[in-house]
């Protein structure tokens, strides 16, 4: 196969050439090697064409674990927060951060992207682990990088391959992952008013009550978070929000997301082009109406 | 582009966009190809490890202490992954009697169909002749097929093969981990034995997968961790599926992307 300078699909010939493809599989076999370099990557393939298309390029799947515990006895019935809990999911989230910056660094990364993050919270350990794809600046013909962003460590982010083009188009780029985390316990209420609402339609205001100030907790960690990296926002915040499985009176507020900066001088509007598909779904035919003539 | 010589009717798992985008590439599907693998897992491969980790007692407590300890479950995971190697290997076989240049759309399902003591693996895809082809290759397979096995061309690469890799830690608790696993030690100490074994699969998956991948790249990874607790030890195997691809031709990077909004449902 000849080397070519102009991708297949490129600006100058926007439609593939199907036959040429087909061409190159034929000596899939023979075809020499144009460089090797062992990468594993989890990205599909629209994201790492898209990648390229802002001088980056995976390297390998990249993991970072943190497993941290958690002291005995904290998941009793009382009242407020669980401070030792989210002690515990911080402290394993900045191990498995940390985990994950170092894998990232081994293999000469600039970043981690699509960061997919996991959060076990058991009565005695607390488990973050992180996975995503490292990935590297491309080297033009003088071996400058394509990537024109300097990062001082490298950077975390759960956005897709997508987002992060997108993002990087309009001058605003990824600093970290940050998360929120708060274990707030439901107080009980009164014998006499569980008694007397036991037959009614009725809020319960403790649970409410306790959601609001997970809630509030999570985000005022968040908030730090992205301040302490120097973000100037945070994007696609996930939250998770659920009772903790083995002490269900205690509600678990997890709320993460990518801290972002605008590095270029002003946000670059993109200039979007509006698409109206035109294979819409077809109406399907039911054929169990021919049964009753349509009347059911 | 001409229809198919129709010699003989052909069977595939491919869906008609692909189809299409097949016939416009010039490959002509040849039949459904499958290889499968059944297998007794002895109880030695499935339960014993090997140790890489000792973990000294650190409670301090009066009494008998158990030592923690990480191993590797090394028979297990080559049972897995040669009955991956075996089955695609039997499709492949079966691609090749058809004289196919490769298999597009490789499906991989692995289970216990029986208990955790047996094995199951079938792979299956669509034989595909391409024009040109030189005869006698090993036929290459992938994942990928119609636009998406298109794009990849596109950016350079070929398809090698279809690729499976794991590895399973496996965790012995002992007074160290009783320790920290009960709390007592307080919060926030690193529970360094569970820490270790999440790493250890982590890290022996992708290490394998490179191994396989000797030079070429591995794309379009799914990498799962699975749990279980059996006989007092806590087993954790990481698996990783892509499909192996070599660069084969220097590409410009790709135009930047249009930005559009779609207005569809």
């Amino acid at each position: 196969m000849s080397s070519s300078p102009v991708p297949l699909g490129g600006p100058q010939n926007v439609e593939a050439d199907l036959a040429e493809v087909g061409r190159a599989l034929a000596e899939a076999q023979w075809a020499p090697d144009a460089g090797a370099a062992v990468t594993t990557s989890d990205l599909s393939l629209d994201e790492i064409l898209l990648l390229h298309s802002v001088g980056l390029e995976p390297v390998e799947v990249a993991f970072g674990v943190g497993c941290t515990s958690v002291a005995f006895g904290v998941w009793q019935w009382g009242m407020g927060t669980v401070v030792d809990a989210r002690q515990a999911f911080a402290s394993a989230l900045a191990t498995a951060k940390s985990s994950l910056r170092g894998r990232a660094h081994q293999v000469g990364a600039v970043g981690v992207v699509g960061v997919d993050v996991q959060v076990d919270m058991r009565p005695h350990v607390c488990t973050v682990v992180m996975t995503g794809t490292a990935v590297r600046a491309v080297l033009d013909e003088r071996s400058h990088s394509r990537f024109r962003v300097k990062y001082h460590s490298s950077f975390l982010c759960d956005l897709s391959a997508r987002d992060f083009v997108v993002l990087a188009n309009a001058g605003w780029y990824p600093l970290d992952l940050v998360a929120g985390a708060s274990y707030v316990q439901a107080p009980r209420r009164a014998m006499g008013d569980a008694v007397r609402q036991s037959t009614q339609n009725v809020e319960l205001s403790n649970f409410t009550q306790t959601l609001y100030q997970a809630r509030e907790e999570a985000m005022a960690d968040l908030q730090r978070g992205i301040e302490q990296v120097g973000g100037t926002g945070l994007l696609d915040a996930k939250i998770l929000d659920r009772p903790v499985p083995f002490a269900r009176h205690v509600v678990e507020l997890v709320v993460y997301g990518t801290a972002v900066k605008m590095l270029a001088a002003e946000h670059q509007h993109p200039d979007i082009s509006l698409v109206v598909p035109v294979d819409d779904r077809v109406r399907a035919f039911e054929a169990t109406s021919l049964r009753t003539g349509g009347a059911e | 582009m001409s229809a198919p010589e129709p010699v003989q009717a052909f069977s595939s798992g491919l869906t008609t966009p692909d189809f299409m985008a097949s016939l416009s590439m010039g490959l002509r599907p040849l039949g459904l190809v499958q290889g499968y693998y059944f297998a007794q897992v002895s109880s030695w491969s499935a339960y014993s490890g090997y140790p890489v980790r000792n973990y000294p007692c650190a409670c301090y407590e009066v009494g008998m202490h158990q030592t923690g300890w990480l191993g590797r479950v090394d028979d297990l995971d080559r049972l897995w992954t040669g009955a991956h190697a075996t089955a695609l290997g039997r499709m492949l076989d079966e691609a090749a009697a058809l004289g196919a240049a490769g298999v597009v759309g490789v499906t991989t399902d692995m289970s216990h169909p029986t208990n955790e003591n047996s094995c199951e693996v079938h792979v299956y895809g669509t034989a595909v002749a391409v024009p040109g082809a030189r005869p006698g290759g090993r036929p290459w397979s992938t994942q990928l097929a119609g636009q998406k096995l298109a794009k990849l061309v596109e950016i350079g690469f070929v398809p090698t093969s279809v690729a499976y890799a794991r590895c399973t830690a496996m965790l012995v608790e002992g007074c160290n981990m009783e320790y920290y696993g009960s709390g007592r030690s307080g919060t926030g100490n690193v529970v360094q034995p569970l820490q270790d074994a999440h790493e250890l699969a982590r890290a022996g998956a992708i290490e394998a997968a490179r191994a396989l991948a000797a030079g070429a790249s591995l794309y379009g990874v799914t990498m799962w961790l699975d749990e279980a607790e059996r006989y007092g030890g806590s087993y954790l195997t990481c698996s990783l599926r892509g499909s192996l691809v070599r660069r084969a031709r220097s590409v410009a990077p790709a135009a930047p992307p249009v930005a559009t909004v779609n207005l569809g449902p």
